[in-house]
């Protein structure tokens, strides 16, 4: 009995203490939340997210897209880069580097190292593959004789994301990322014939160092993910946090920019908390622990709002974002290749009722890939008349399989309204939820009638061969197996087209050509929804994602 | 002693392969692999597991069907695999076979050339390409479809792909010696040498399980000793019999049935957001040094082993029940001792015997099933580790865990029956 009275006494005398600790501040340090603990935080691998969100804090592009006004903005670059199409139908940047721009040690960032980091890009054994296809239209870089920091980039046709694409270039060190210089001799030219007979298992010194660049030490390793932005990353204890420190000799401190937050960083320290499980980000809301969080889940965020002692701490914000949903057909092995049993279905989906009902409305409905707030969003498409399709009866035989990754509730939602859309034209369906990676095998398979899927966008001009090119088919994203040679061929003008006035005819038209076919069902938009303190409450919020800059915080 | 150690290994080591051969099957039979992401492909399973062994069999030995091949193998890497399998059913001529998977991936580069070059419609195109790889129009092969003379040829050497009805020994097990060279071999090889391979994004797996791990074992620690605050409590409980002890009692009865990571959120929900005590996010502020107080490791502790704690105390109520009941205790009450003096002197060592066992095999579950909990709290543990490591299809992490596991369970069963052989020295458990 004495023991347990002891033991009690100690057990107060902890807890007692442990407030004490609970309360303490822990200076000027911006906490956000983090779902998921990030494969990687390699400037050319990283493929999330969170991780772009990271990444963009610690590394610098030439150039990037302006959150809030959806332009290009220079940033490595001095300016934006002069643009000249040539007689042999190439297509050339001029860049200047920034005077100012250099490595945390002083040394200037160069041409050099630009022709670096693309040389890194071509390069097979690394893997960064998903970036690279963006860049892939470069042939060659032409530094200047007689200035260092200037350079052309010589693109092998015009190409409509030929400028933005390098957003996804970050400058990298090749004292830190190559340090036994494997890449010394390489050229984008020679890295190109490289490509066109890559044997992954060839020894050789690219081969050395697409290992050694894939490795944990250049993906994880903090020590060697350091670039030139504001910011370093500090510790990155996996699935617990990351912090990024504040460079007190930053290069860009002293250097008058106009307008462009990417030069902003006003934390001392950010930390990425990763938080996995709902329960504990709640109770970390509550408490006030979170400076920001986005992505709170709908019915949370409308019950927050009604929350007298949240709305104390937190202001809220829903901003439109290039998010859509979509239901695609299996057009090539499966009942739907019949166009009008699509346009059946489609004509029975009450988007209005979705966003409604689904997304408490935080949303809106739409018609097409391309986002309702672009100039080039096609306006003449609209819900399909139910009158024409009433006589459409589905074969009460089969049953037609709806996929769904398991865990989204608001797939789960969309399914059950269209279970009983196809129950009303006389057909039966079954709904397959599986986990993520099974429904990714299952989806690339085309095992499914159905399939409900998210895809995101940009203000970006959109590279529509990903999905729907008949080449992507196989391989890339064209699910449904859409695609002929007449809007194949629209596509491969889209992606040429630099006069922004016929391009946009042409997005519209495909645009048509798609509602044609009804390959997808597009369903809607999706509206983000973010928590932040009210102390931030001035800071601006983009419909472009992470839809917020963590440096003006 | 020594001898009785040494046999409980040496029976403990067919379970312990097994269980490490199931985990092994099961990660390279799942579906979905970690390779599979929205974006990009970076690899496959087999080579996730040992490096640079994509091309070898699974295991010593394979049992497949009668007619197969060694050839097949060879595909694993290919989208073809599934169709030569099934070529070969029908054929049974592994020269026919690979003669035809050369023909259809040519037929396939053809196709795609004539539809860049206009020569045939994208229907045809898609149906084709679709069909040249998949099961279902296997015996319909070829597809006949308007094209130029290369291509007629090569649809000839289709054509001349002879059926045979081989498909009877598709049903037919055998068994096939491989040898060494297997994945399974090369990847216990390295194990033996210390070596866990490496994860999905080219961590080190023994690092990665054991920085996880030596936080599960200290809030393992922590429940331990709180399980242990079952024996005074029992033993007052037991003393004192009043109305009140029966309803705490009562009350302890009915928490046996409601899960961990209920009582989990319970004490989260009330700590940290009713009486605003504890930090939700202490356990991180605890791993970056911000706080030092280690004390809050009771709360996941408390959620763990409090439907344990219920359940002891039954089972050592129960116990001292049955001691008081026999002859010794109504000796030593009828010699003028007293209840209590009885109680800790003689009958407490006596029903102590269940709490052992009870307690050794709390272990392996304080271990393993620490999962939810430790989300709930965001205490990056193994449970939370092996979460992520399912959802991303880790394997060589779920396969190190397992195996970590598995010893452990192993080790503490052993402990049990060695501390039930010290405390009571009659009780032979070999026989």
């Amino acid at each position: 009995m004495r023991y347990l009275s002891v033991f009690c006494l100690l057990l107060s005398f902890s807890m007692y203490s442990c407030l004490s600790v609970s309360k303490e501040d822990y200076g000027n340090i911006l906490t956000t939340h983090a779902i998921s603990n990030p494969k990687t935080l390699n400037p050319q691998c990283h493929t999330s997210q969170l991780s772009d969100q990271i990444v963009n804090l610690a590394f610098q592009s030439l150039v990037h897209l302006d959150l809030y006004s959806g332009k290009m903005v220079p940033l490595l670059a001095e300016s934006l880069p002069e643009f000249e199409q040539t007689k042999e139908g190439k297509l050339k940047y001029t860049f200047k580097i920034r005077q100012q721009a250099s490595w945390d040690d002083g040394k200037p960032i160069t041409a050099k190292d630009v022709e670096f980091s693309l040389n890194v890009m071509f390069n097979p054994h690394c893997n960064n593959a998903l970036r690279r296809q963006y860049l892939s239209k470069i042939e060659s870089i032409e530094i200047d004789s007689t200035d260092d920091k200037k350079f052309t980039l010589v693109y092998a046709e015009p190409y409509i994301q030929a400028c933005w694409a390098l957003v996804d270039l970050k400058i990298i060190d090749h004292r830190i990322f190559d340090p036994k210089q494997l890449m010394k001799n390489c050229s984008l030219k020679k890295l190109k014939e490289y490509a066109k007979d890559f044997d992954p298992y060839k020894e050789d010194s690219l081969q050395l160092f697409g290992k050694q660049f894939n490795s944990a030490k250049y993906q994880t390793n903090t020590q060697y993910l350091r670039g030139s932005g504001a910011y370093v990353i500090d510790q990155w204890e996996h699935n617990q946090y990351i912090k990024l420190k504040r460079k007190k000799q930053w290069w860009a401190n002293n250097i008058e920019v106009n307008h462009n937050h990417y030069f902003n960083a006003n934390s001392e320290i950010i930390h990425f908390e990763i938080i996995k499980d709902w329960n504990l980000t709640l109770s970390a809301l509550e408490n006030g622990k979170l400076d920001v969080i986005s992505f709170v889940p709908m019915d949370q965020f409308v019950s927050f709002q009604n929350d007298q002692e949240i709305i104390k701490t937190y202001a809220f914000k829903s901003v439109t974002n290039y998010i859509y949903e979509y239901l695609a057909f299996n057009t090539l092995d499966s009942y739907f290749s019949d166009v009008n049993l699509r346009k059946a279905i489609a004509s029975k989906i009450d988007r209005d009722l979705l966003v409604d009902k689904v997304l408490l409305g935080f949303g809106s409905p739409t018609y097409s890939m391309i986002h309702p707030t672009k100039s080039y969003y096609n306006k003449e498409i609209v819900q399909i008349d139910t009158s024409q399709y009433s006589n459409i009866r589905l074969d009460p035989d089969s049953i037609i399989k709806i996929l769904i990754n398991s865990g989204n509730k608001r797939k789960e939602k969309v399914a059950n309204f269209l279970v009983n859309a196809i129950k009303s034209l006389g057909g039966k369906a079954k709904v397959e939820s599986w986990d993520w990676k099974v429904f990714l095998d299952k989806r690339k398979k085309r095992d499914f009638d159905i399939v409900i899927n998210t895809s995101g966008g940009s203000p970006v001009p959109e590279m529509l061969a990903q999905s729907w090119h008949t080449s992507s088919i196989e391989s890339g994203r064209n699910f449904s197996g859409f695609g002929n040679h007449q809007s194949d061929a629209l596509i491969d003008s889209i992606n040429m087209e630099m006069n922004e006035v016929q391009r946009n005819r042409m997005y519209k038209r495909f645009q048509w050509l798609v509602d044609k076919q009804q390959p997808y069902v597009f369903l809607y938009t999706l509206n983000q929804r973010i928590m932040l303190k009210k102390k931030f409450d001035a800071v601006k919020i983009s419909s472009i994602r992470p839809n917020y800059w963590l440096g003006d915080f | 002693m020594i001898k009785f150690i040494a046999k409980r290994l040496l029976r403990w080591l067919p379970s312990f392969v097994a269980i490490i051969l199931l985990s092994f099957l099961f990660c390279l039979n799942v579906p979905g692999d970690a390779s599979l992401s929205e974006d990009q492909n970076t690899g496959t399973v087999n080579q996730l597991i040992v490096p640079n062994t994509y091309h070898l069999p699974l295991f010593y030995f394979s049992l497949k069907p009668y007619n197969w091949n060694i050839f097949l193998n060879e595909l694993s890497q290919s989208h073809y695999k599934d169709l030569a399998e099934l070529l070969l059913a029908y054929s049974g001529d592994i020269h026919a076979v690979k003669k035809q998977i050369r023909n259809i991936n040519n037929t396939s580069i053809a196709l795609t050339k004539l539809y860049s070059e206009g020569k045939i419609e994208a229907y045809t195109y898609k149906k084709d390409i679709s069909a040249l790889s998949n099961l279902k129009y296997v015996k319909s092969l070829p597809i006949k479809v308007s094209g130029s003379k290369p291509y007629q040829i090569l649809l000839k050497d289709l054509n001349a792909f002879e059926f045979h009805d081989n498909a009877w020994k598709r049903y037919i097990p055998c068994i096939y010696w491989i040898g060494q060279n297997n994945i399974f071999h090369q990847w216990l090889s390295s194990l033996i040498n210390g070596d866990w391979g490496q994860n999905t994004n080219g961590q080190p797996v023994k690092k990665l399980i054991f920085t996880a791990f030596s936080k599960t074992l200290f809030l393992a620690f922590v429940s331990l000793l709180l399980a242990v605050m079952a024996i005074p409590i029992s033993v007052h409980l037991f003393t004192i019999n009043s109305g009140l002890s029966k309803l705490i009692i009562k009350f302890l009865q009915t928490t046996i049935s409601i899960p961990r990571f209920i009582w989990a959120l319970v004490f989260l929900f009330l700590l940290a957001n009713v009486l605003n005590w504890m930090d939700p996010l202490v356990f991180k502020q605890l791993d970056r040094g911000y706080s030092k107080n280690y004390f809050w490791y009771l709360v996941p502790a408390g959620a763990m082993v409090f439907p344990f704690v219920a359940f002891l105390q039954d089972q050592i109520q129960t116990q001292l029940r049955v001691e008081f009941n026999k002859d010794y205790v109504k000796t030593a009450l009828a010699k003028g001792m007293a209840k209590r003096q009885v109680l800790y002197r003689h009958v407490l060592k006596n029903s102590l015997f269940p709490f052992i066992t009870s307690i050794t095999h709390l272990i392996p579950v304080l271990l393993s099933g620490s999962v939810l909990v430790e989300r709930i709290f965001g205490i990056p543990g193994l449970g939370d580790l092996l979460i992520e490591s399912l959802k991303g299809r880790d394997f060589p992490v779920i396969i190190g865990i397992t195996f970590l596991l598995s010893i452990i369970i192993s080790l503490s069963y052993l402990l049990g029956d060695i501390l039930y052989q010290i405390f009571h020295p009659k009780v032979k458990i070999d026989s």
